[in-house]
C-alpha cells in the first residue's frame, strides 16, 4: 500500500493521481474510438465532462442535505473546496442521469454511445481498482498463497489486484482485437458497452468472496454475488437480442 | 444462425458457471469478520501508547469505548497547522460529548520544543499527545502529514483521511456521525 508518494517536501495521493491519470487516458482513447467510427468525439467527451461536473456538485449537495444542521450554522461551509465533504452515490446517480439527459439532448442516446463510454469506463476501471490498492482499501481475506500481500504482518489476497488485472485485460483485448480501432468489429453496435457490463460483473463475482467483510445474507450467501449476477444475466440476454437483430438486419 | 446459438450456449454455461460459484462460495467462503488490526478502514484500530505534554504515558485502550479522532501532525506542516485551527472549533463544540480528539505529534519527524511552542502560541486547548517512541507512526503507517483516522465507538476505523480536506464542517459531519454510531 502507498496512499502516499513523497516528492521532497510534497506528499501527493496517489489515489488522486492514478484516477486522474486514468480518467485522462480513458478520455483520450474513447476519443480516438470515436474518431474511428466517424462520431462526434467533442460531442461524447463534453458529455463527460458535464455529467462529471453534475455528479460532483450533487455529490456535495447530498453531503449538504444529509448533514444539514452544521451547514445552517455555517453556510458558507457548502462552498469549501475539501473533497470528502460529498455523497458519492448520490453524485453518480446525478452524473448518470445529467449524462442521459445530454445524450437525449444531443441524440446520441443510442448502442453507439455506449460502446464509447464503455471504452472510457474500461480505462478507468483499471486505475480504480489500482488506486483502491494504493489507498488500502477493498483488502482481501486472510490467506497463504504465494502471490499474497502483506498487511500489517498477515498474509492477504490481493482482491484490488486481481480486479485489476482483470479490468486490464478487458482493455487489452479490445485494443488488439479492433488493432487499436484500426478495423471494426462486425455487429459491434452495444457489443463493446454489454461486453464490458458483463466483464466486470463477472470479474466482481468471482472475487467477491475474497473481500474482507463481504455482506453475508441468509447466513451463507455474499448478497453482491447475487447482484453481480443479475446485471450479468441482464446484459447477456441483451447482447442476445442484439445479436440476433443484427443478425436478421443482414439477411 | 449456429454462431448466434453457439454464443447463447456460452451465455448460459457462463451464468450457470456464476451460479454454481455462488453456491460453492456460500459453503467455503461465508467468512465471519475478523478482528485484526491494521491502519485501514474496516479494520480494527491498531493499539498505541503516546506521551501527553506532562511526560505521562497515555494507552490507547483508555478510549475504549469512545469514538476517537486521531490526528498525527508535526510543526513543519504547513496543512496540519491549517487544520489545527479547526480541531480546536470541533474540539469546543464536542467537548462535551462522549468523544475523543487526540492530536498526536509524530515526534519523531519533528522537535517536541517547537511543537508546544506552537501550541502555546496559538492557544489550543485541545488534547495533545507526543509519539516519542515511534509507536503511532509504525502502526498507523503514517507517510505524509497530516494523517486522520476516524474510529468508531467499536474500535474499528471508518475513515482514513491523508493530507487537508479536514474543513471544519467535515469535521463536525464526522463527529456527529460518530456520536451515532455510539
Amino acid at each position: 500500500m502507498f496512499p502516499v508518494i513523497n516528492i521532497g517536501p510534497i506528499a501527493i495521493q496517489t489515489q488522486g493521481l492514478i484516477l486522474i491519470i486514468g480518467f485522462l487516458f480513458g478520455i483520450q482513447l474513447m476519443n480516438q474510438f470515436n474518431k474511428s467510427e466517424s462520431t462526434n468525439a467533442s460531442t461524447m467527451e463534453n458529455m463527460i465532462y458535464w455529467s462529471l461536473i453534475a455528479g460532483i456538485i450533487a455529490a456535495r449537495l447530498g453531503f449538504v442535505l444529509i448533514h444539514i444542521s452544521v451547514f445552517l450554522k455555517d453556510p458558507l461551509s457548502i462552498f469549501s473546496l475539501s473533497t470528502t465533504m460529498l455523497d458519492n452515490s448520490f453524485g453518480i446517480l446525478v452524473g448518470v442521469i445529467t449524462a442521459l439527459i445530454y445524450a437525449q439532448k444531443k441524440e446520441i442516446l443510442n448502442w453507439k454511445t455506449l460502446d464509447a463510454i464503455a471504452i472510457f469506463l474500461s480505462v478507468l476501471a483499471p486505475a480504480w481498482f489500482l488506486s483502491l490498492y494504493a489507498s488500502g482499501k477493498m483488502n482481501g481475506i486472510p490467506t497463504n498463497v504465494s502471490w499474497a500481500v502483506n498487511l500489517a504482518g498477515q498474509n492477504r489476497h490481493p482482491t484490488q489486484l486481481y480486479l485489476f488485472g482483470s479490468s486490464l485485460v478487458f482493455v487489452i483485448v479490445i485494443l488488439v482485437i479492433t488493432q487499436i480501432f484500426k478495423r471494426n468489429l462486425p455487429q459491434k453496435q452495444g457489443i463493446i458497452g454489454l461486453s464490458f457490463l458483463s466483464w466486470l460483473c463477472f470479474s466482481l463475482l468471482i472475487i467477491q468472496p475474497y473481500f474482507e467483510n463481504s455482506p453475508i445474507i441468509l447466513n451463507r450467501i455474499h448478497s453482491m454475488q447475487l447482484f453481480y449476477w443479475s446485471i450479468l444475466a441482464l446484459s447477456f440476454y441483451l447482447m442476445h437480442l442484439l445479436l440476433n437483430k443484427n443478425y436478421g438486419d443482414n439477411q | 444462425m449456429s454462431k448466434q446459438r453457439d454464443i447463447s450456449i456460452i451465455f448460459i454455461i457462463i451464468l450457470v458457471f456464476s451460479a454454481g460459484w455462488i453456491a460453492y462460495s456460500a459453503i467455503n467462503y461465508s467468512n465471519p469478520i475478523t478482528n485484526f488490526e491494521a491502519p485501514f478502514p474496516g479494520f480494527d484500530a491498531p493499539q498505541f501508547s503516546v506521551s501527553d505534554s506532562a511526560g505521562t504515558i497515555i494507552n490507547s485502550s483508555n478510549f475504549h469505548g469512545k469514538p476517537v479522532l486521531l490526528f498525527s501532525w508535526t510543526s513543519w506542516c504547513p496543512i496540519c497547522k491549517s487544520v489545527m485551527p479547526n480541531l480546536q472549533e470541533v474540539y469546543l463544540e464536542f467537548q462535551k460529548n462522549d468523544i475523543q480528539i487526540m492530536a498526536v505529534n509524530i515526534s519523531l519527524q519533528d522537535q517536541v520544543e517547537v511543537a508546544q511552542e506552537y501550541i502555546a502560541q496559538n492557544q489550543f486547548t485541545f488534547p495533545i499527545y507526543y509519539d516519542l517512541t515511534g509507536d503511532v507512526a509504525n502502526k498507523y503507517n503514517i507517510r505524509g502529514f497530516p494523517t486522520t483516522f476516524l474510529i468508531n465507538s467499536e474500535g474499528i476505523i471508518i475513515e482514513q483521511l491523508v493530507g487537508g480536506g479536514l474543513s471544519t464542517a467535515y469535521l463536525l459531519t464526522q463527529m456527529s456521525i460518530m456520536l451515532g454510531d455510539n
